[in-house]
């Protein structure tokens, strides 16, 4: 892992064209500003673990899942429609 | 056309159906290209199963179909500095289906975003409280 030191206003860029600004530093933590393409997404790190796994889940079920299980979702949502 | 093979079914499909994940998904980054596959034994849940790997199959629902209630238009357009998201857009929901169909759930905090005209897709992260990773099945 690179390790930089960085203060308050100082950026560093990423490739070409992500830039991240350190906007404040304090006891409670950093805040950085990220000015990142459109296409790149940007999450907090737990966040895009959580919907992994979430991914992951909804994925893994389907390896093993009865077809009526399937046809009986829906049925009940095509009803409520 | 060509086919592809879903939990051991075939299904047939055209290239130019084919959606374009730039990214990937959330941590599935591996997952490029995919198509959007209309089961008619399981109307209104299409399969988005990956083209990249074959292990890659969900199951999802349109949002309209499933949460009409729900805005998924205005926290898009709050994530375009510039611009805004075309109007056709279409919100895919993941779904967890559980063995016990009752118990399944639907992932509105990351639908899948996709362009009907480029067919470029991208999994989105909304924060706003409304949206869930695993809101219950619509009354």
């Amino acid at each position: 892992m690179l390790v930089l030191s960085r203060r308050k206003g100082e950026k560093i860029v990423i490739g070409n064209e992500i830039v991240i600004e350190v906007i404040s530093a304090g006891a409670d933590g950093v805040r950085l500003g990220i000015t990142a393409p459109r296409e790149t997404s940007v999450h907090r790190f737990e966040v895009a673990e959580e919907i992994e796994r979430a991914n992951r889940a909804a994925e893994e079920v389907l390896r093993t899942i009865e077809t009526n299980v399937l046809e009986n979702l829906a049925a009940h949502l095509s009803k409520e429609r | 056309m060509s086919e592809i093979n879903i939990n051991g079914n075939l299904f047939e499909y055209s290239e130019d159906s084919v959606l374009t994940f730039v990214e990937g998904l959330i941590g599935m980054s591996s997952m490029k290209r995919a198509v959007l596959v209309a089961d008619p034994r399981f109307r209104p849940f299409c399969w988005l199963a990956s083209l990249d790997d074959e292990s890659c199959r969900f199951i999802v629902v349109e949002s309209d179909v499933a949460f009409a209630d729900l805005d998924f238009m205005s926290p898009l357009k709050r994530m375009y500095e510039t611009g805004s998201p075309e109007p056709d857009t279409v919100f895919l929901v993941v779904v967890t289906v559980s063995t016990d169909w009752t118990q399944t759930t639907f992932n509105t905090r990351a639908p899948i975003v996709l362009n009907p005209h480029t067919k470029k897709a991208a999994q989105v992260v909304f924060n706003e409280p409304e949206f869930s990773l695993n809101a219950s099945m619509p009354e």
